[in-house]
């Protein structure tokens, strides 16, 4: 039985009786959606993972009882929003930037740590560069906006799923993307490096 | 180019144009909208680049992040869906042995019924429907004993016609072997083609065709009144005999259930067997611990 080219809801199916290599693929199709959505949120890294492991438990512990409304993928990625929020709210709200220093010309110093865990060796310097801005950039969005453009242009969900996830009509949805990429571009700009 | 209302439409399709979510139709117009409208190429390539560099800013997964998710999960004590297995196994395999307990009966009460019941002609042992059965066979005897009677025969025939064509010739008719001599209404047939109007020549005298009528005439009505008389009795005989029940279909029908019931407890038995001897993994780990 080839569970890599299996539907996560077939996955499922499977997992409901205990098989575990079932679930172990359900975890390894949708972790870094879970993993990116989660950091989108909460910003922190460890709180990130937190919520992630979190988000799969609660999976395994409902499998057997759960019934799908909706996609499963949309169901797993709904259960990591709402840890995410919960977990927000308990913790402080201070946001923590830790690799972009801002001087008083408005130039700006970027230290990225050439070991730390997330680099490749084969990307150069000033793609690294790109990437730390962008990434820092979206930190720097109210979190509605974040979160959107994390679902749509990073995760790749229709309109149709993310408007299903978050409660909203298409067409505010994607009103609210515009502006957000609109202000994520002006957030980029601003930054002068390019 | 100056900004349209249709433009703004455009700006909003780049978003499913670059994630492949538009019709075959819907990016044929795009396409040939952003080669005419310069401001909305640029929008467009712009949207692109944004995406493109919003994508590889995806954080990667923390190293070791996959494996604390799948331990954390190893650890998780799984309860309700062994009890929910065992509770559906036994469940199965007594659906399996009530089954099998009720097709056994039925066939060891059917099976002598029916072998009972079918005699040397496969026929239920039933007085009543072998006596209905006999007064039925009894009134066909009597209707072809009748009919032969009033059939004219086929020496009758050759000599009305060797008669007749002595005078002139008639036309030829058919030999009465080729006439079946079965029932009632073939037998009324065969009357009515032996009508003196087919049979009579045109050169035949009044008394000769007087003669020959007659015994038609008195041949139809002698097979009219027998036959009502043997319609009616076959008639009164026939509700009879259709009503006697089919006991070896239902019999056989019995039989029938019996063994699918077999069958199917077999196979409910096979499939609650599958499941005990094929735990997963998961259960694997946890008896063995």
């Amino acid at each position: 039985m080839k569970y890599e080219n299996m539907k996560l809801e077939d996955l499922l199916l499977l997992a409901k009786k205990g098989d575990g290599r079932a679930f172990e693929q359900i975890v390894l199709q949708t972790e870094r959606a879970v993993y990116n959505l989660a950091l989108s949120i909460v910003k922190k890294k460890e709180d990130a993972e937190d919520v992630t492991q979190e988000t799969y438990l609660r999976l395994w512990r409902a499998a057997s009882e759960l019934k799908l409304e909706s996609s499963l993928k949309l169901y797993i990625l709904r259960t990591a929003r709402n840890l995410a929020l919960d977990l927000i709210r308990k913790n402080s709200k201070r946001d923590e930037i830790d690799t972009v220093i801002l001087d008083a010309e408005g130039e700006f110093e970027i230290d990225i740590a050439d070991d730390s865990p997330d680099s490749r060796p084969d990307e150069s310097y000033l793609r690294k560069i790109e990437k730390e801005v962008v990434r820092q950039s979206i930190e720097e969005l109210p979190s509605a906006a974040r979160e959107i453009i994390v679902l749509r242009d990073i995760e790749g969900l229709s309109y149709t799923e993310i408007a299903e996830m978050l409660g909203l009509a298409e067409g505010t949805l994607k009103s609210k993307l515009f502006r957000a990429r609109e202000r994520l571009r002006k957030i980029i700009l601003s930054k002068n490096i390019f | 180019m100056e900004k349209t209302p249709s433009c703004k439409k455009f700006r909003l399709m780049a978003d499913e144009y670059i994630e492949g979510e538009l019709t075959a139709a819907e990016m044929r117009e795009f396409e040939a909208h952003i080669a005419e409208c310069e401001d909305c190429r640029k929008e467009f390539e712009e949207l692109r680049a944004l995406k493109g560099a919003i994508r590889s800013a995806e954080e990667e997964m923390p190293k070791g992040l996959h494996s604390r998710i799948m331990a954390s999960i190893e650890a998780e004590p799984k309860k309700k869906p062994r009890r929910k297995a065992a509770f559906f196994r036994g469940a199965a395999i007594s659906v399996a042995c009530v089954m099998l307990c009720l097709s056994a009966t039925l066939a060891i009460a059917l099976i002598p019924m029916w072998r009972s019941g079918t005699g040397g002609e496969g026929l239920p042992n039933d007085p009543q429907y072998s006596l209905e059965n006999s007064v039925v066979e009894e009134c066909n005897t009597e209707m072809k004993s009748e009919s032969a009677l009033s059939q004219p025969t086929d020496e009758n025939i050759e000599a009305e016609q060797t008669s007749a064509s002595a005078q002139d010739p008639a036309p030829e008719v058919a030999p009465s072997d080729t006439i079946p001599e079965n029932t009632f209404e073939e037998s009324m047939s065969v009357a009515e083609t032996a009508q003196p109007e087919t049979m009579i020549p045109e050169t035949m005298t009044p008394e000769t065709e007087a003669e020959m009528q007659a015994p038609a005439e008195e041949a139809t009505e002698s097979a009219t009144k027998d036959g009502a008389e043997t319609q009616i009795t076959y008639q009164d005989a026939a509700p009879e005999a259709s009503s006697v029940p089919g006991g070896e279909e239902i019999t056989l029908a019995l039989l029938i259930v019996s063994g699918l019931l077999a069958v199917a407890s077999f196979v409910a038995f096979l499939i609650s067997l599958s499941s005990v001897r094929n735990p997963s993994p998961k259960k694997d780990k946890e008896e063995d611990q």
